[in-house]
């Protein structure tokens, strides 16, 4: 079953004009998010972007932009609280 | 008593072999000899000893503390063509990578990732590009090998950059399947992968084993809810009373609805927002609950305006776990929902201490 979350809310960009089409961003997208099109990545799917940064992490060429982080509600209201960016202290709480 | 046989080492390796013979890890089941030191060869079959500390960490016994020494392992005979597997030192993960690895030989590097699995590890950096690095100078893991790669979990790309890693070591990086049981198939392709190895997935096995830590971690507040009960019931019949465990009773199945039910059941309910999945869940459980207690109109609202925040919050809490939500749609949700949680246990707060007050009087 695939399962989807909220809609038009993902954040990644791809700037296509600085592909190179090596591919290593299909590689490791774990949603298939993306998909190769003759010699250029394409998104095909946004909204099964979880945001988890793997692609732009690997991407030799800057083409792809995500603004990824722990997306866990409990790391979110930490962070809110301490004016700090969303940490997942798994030392104290229970998640992941 | 007797010592130990300290083994004396040719290289600075990260491994303690002291630390591990005296703590007597029982899935090592012998060293060999490398032109980079002795390297642990591990067992590839899991024992209940294995399984016993699967059960504790999955409850939540000695979780944060279930690693193990990072550094380098081998799984068979390897030798210089074998491949190297990277993955993280929690006990969990390298017991399916090892447990996956059945007659085949191969080189196993673990980073330490403070005992935390690649995925979560990969989120919050520790399973990253410096870790890595760190741990291929390290070992001199270059060295042994001929092929000069390695092979990293799918899941672990969100923390390492592949290319800086090659750029640093001058080792290449293939990134394998997301699943450790697809390692063989994988390596048999020549470090080909297929579409499906790709996905990750989020099956009724992969949420139920995640309930108990939900769970036990929403037992501690319903314990301060239990006294808080406790607390306002004493005061407004100026006795201590029983008259509480209607109240913590009915707080403690909703933790168990939100902690439990919720996880199990998430796939089929509507909505796409897990605060909202939640609320309906928790309008559900209102709603048995009035039914059954047949409360007083009072009581009832005090159920819906408690109850249903509760198990939404529970169930947007739940969103860390999954494999399938993003950090900006979570945000979206805590940036609408955190406003309504409040005004609603805050009606339902009030609602309880006017039912408390008029059975005083």
């Amino acid at each position: 079953m695939n399962l989807q979350y909220i809609k038009n809310v993902a954040t990644l960009k791809l700037d296509a004009g600085k592909c190179t089409g090596c591919a290593i961003c299909t590689d490791v997208c774990p949603r298939q998010v993306l998909k190769m099109n003759e010699r250029k990545v394409e998104i095909i799917n946004l909204n099964n972007c979880i945001e988890c940064g793997a692609c732009s992490k690997n991407c030799p060429f800057s083409a792809l932009t995500v603004e990824s982080g722990v997306g866990c509600a409990a790391a979110i209201y930490f962070g809110i609280l301490n004016n700090t960016a969303p940490s997942c202290d798994c030392s104290k709480s229970g998640c992941c | 008593m007797t010592r130990p046989i300290m083994i004396k080492r040719k290289t600075n390796n990260s491994l303690s072999l002291k630390n591990m013979i005296v703590r007597k890890e029982r899935w090592i089941r012998s060293f060999i000899n490398t032109k980079i030191g002795l390297i642990p060869v591990i067992a590839n079959t899991l024992t209940h000893y294995d399984t016993y500390g699967t059960i504790n960490a999955r409850i939540g016994i000695n979780r944060h503390n279930y690693s193990i020494i990072p550094g380098l392992y081998a799984s068979g005979k390897p030798d210089a063509n074998s491949p190297v597997l990277v993955t993280a030192n929690y006990k969990l993960t390298f017991d399916k990578v090892r447990s996956s690895l059945q007659g085949i030989s191969a080189w196993i590097l673990l980073l330490d990732t403070k005992g935390v699995n690649v995925w979560c590890a990969a989120g919050k950096g520790t399973f990253g590009t410096k870790e890595l690095i760190k741990q291929i100078e390290v070992t001199k893991i270059g060295e042994l090998i001929n092929h000069k790669s390695l092979i990293l979990p799918q899941l672990g790309a969100p923390g390492v950059s592949g290319y800086e890693v090659t750029k640093k070591t001058g080792l290449s990086i293939h990134y394998g399947p997301v699943y450790a049981k697809d390692i063989p198939a994988y390596i048999n392709r020549s470090m080909v992968k297929t579409d499906e190895e790709k996905i990750i997935h989020f099956t009724t096995i992969d949420r139920l084993v995640l309930t108990p830590i939900e769970i036990k971690s929403a037992l501690v507040s319903s314990i301060i809810a239990g006294i808080i009960f406790f607390i306002a019931h004493s005061i407004a019949s100026q006795s201590f009373t029983l008259k509480f465990l209607n109240d913590y009773f009915s707080f403690l199945g909703a933790i168990i609805t939100g902690g439990f039910i919720f996880p199990l059941i998430l796939p089929i309910l509507p909505f796409r927002s897990f605060a909202l999945k939640g609320a309906l869940l928790g309008l559900f459980y209102s709603v048995i609950l009035a039914f059954f207690n047949k409360s007083s109109l009072g009581n009832i609202l005090f159920g819906f305006c408690i109850y249903i925040p509760v198990i939404s919050f529970m169930a947007l809490n739940f969103t860390g776990a999954t494999t399938f939500t993003s950090i900006s749609g979570v945000k979206k949700e805590i940036k609408i929902a955190t406003p309504l949680y409040l005004l609603s246990v805050i009606t339902g707060i009030i609602i309880k201490i006017i039912i408390l007050i008029r059975s005083a009087l």
